[in-house]
């Protein structure tokens, strides 16, 4: 049956303060919890002046792990979303760190929902990247081509919307589905990204792939919530790709 | 026996249709009708058209809700064993009330 209750040691307390409340800051309610401590995880608030800060809520972090609390912390790179390294649940929505402004009084920040934590804000990943090994997300071809694989203008659009993805696990992380069948269901982001190869023209295992995905769980645990939609923060769309699979499972 | 879940992905998608003309036929046609008394309801059922029409409405509504629960029952039952347990006694009640339609229909078709 599915778990109603948290597990012990899940419950978040209430944890320290930095700062004090004032006229131009900003309060922070940071999730953390430090495996090694032995403690449940906490939400400290940092009060944070907002002339100091950058625009992004990544800015933010990174004034609080530079200024305020060295142990902070998270995972981060490109800062312009790129990389997708700061994916994170910020104000209640999986987003992107270094895409989201810092806007309003309040600014809560948990890992990603439904993962497992590593430390304070990053969550373990190796599930959701093991998903992606198993859809084989490189061009398979049966004959070595003897000169560059080309593609038609027409034939290379197809991947627009597609190719974008940063694989941040926003949308995954975001779908009930993938919070109940983690371990079966491939979730939006690789669903959208197996359908990026289904649909290359370079790629000539179309059948095999399509075969790959029949099965009640991999794909089937869909049931067009749009929540990978709504969340992505590069505006992509996977609920119109996995779609866009299901079609394709029927016609072929 | 290996069910391909495609085909029951399109079938539960063709039954709701099925479902949406069946209902919108049957309450246009049940609207029409001034049911003075309980002959005026069975006389409308003697109508072969009418009486398939509540036939293929009763049926897509437990196909496509006996392929609903069951994908449900995938999302939120884990447990192998209690799975298979609810699996089979929603089975024996979408049979039941299956039965229960073609009983009462021929009934009202050729006895009533």
């Amino acid at each position: 049956m599915v778990q109603l209750t948290l597990p012990k040691g899940s419950n978040v307390s209430k944890g320290k303060t930095f700062g004090s409340d004032g006229k131009n800051k900003i309060v922070f309610n940071v999730y953390r919890w430090n495996r090694e401590s032995g403690e449940n995880p906490r939400l400290d608030k940092f009060f944070i002046d907002k002339s100091k800060l950058g625009p992004m809520v990544l800015d933010a972090l990174m004034f609080i792990k530079n200024e305020v609390d060295s142990t902070l912390t998270f995972r981060r790179s490109c800062r312009e979303g790129i990389c997708g390294s700061c994916s994170m649940n910020v104000n209640g929505t999986n987003t992107l760190a270094c895409l989201k402004p810092v806007i309003g009084k309040e600014i809560n920040i948990y890992p990603l929902p439904h993962m497992r934590v590593l430390k304070d804000l990053i969550p373990d990943m190796s599930d959701f990247y093991k998903q992606y090994e198993s859809i084989q997300p490189w061009l398979k071809n049966n004959s070595t081509p003897k000169k560059e694989n080309l593609q038609s203008p027409e034939d290379r659009k197809k991947l627009d919307g597609l190719y974008e993805c940063v694989l941040c696990a926003c949308c995954s992380t975001s779908c009930p589905s993938y919070w109940w069948n983690g371990d079966k269901f491939l979730g939006p982001a690789i669903l959208l990204q197996a359908y990026r190869f289904i649909v290359d023209s370079r790629d000539e295992n179309k059948k095999e792939r399509l075969e790959l995905l029949k099965d009640k769980f991999k794909l089937y645990r869909c049931h067009t919530i749009m929540n990978c939609t709504k969340t992505c923060p590069k505006n992509l769309n996977p609920a119109k790709a996995i779609s866009e699979i299901k079609k394709l499972q029927v016609l072929t | 026996m290996k069910i391909n879940y495609t085909s029951k992905w399109l079938l539960q998608k063709v039954l709701a249709i099925l479902f949406l003309i069946a209902s919108i036929y049957t309450f246009f046609s049940l609207k029409s009708l001034e049911f003075k008394n309980y002959e005026a309801f069975t006389f409308w059922f003697k109508s072969y058209l009418n009486s398939f029409s509540v036939l293929v409405l009763f049926t897509s509504i437990f196909l496509h809700s006996n392929i609903g629960l069951t994908s449900i029952i995938d999302d939120y039952i884990h447990n192998q064993s209690s799975k298979k347990k609810i699996l089979i006694v929603k089975n024996f009640f979408f049979v039941v009330m299956f039965l229960i339609t073609i009983f009462s229909l021929i009934r009202l078709v050729f006895y009533v």
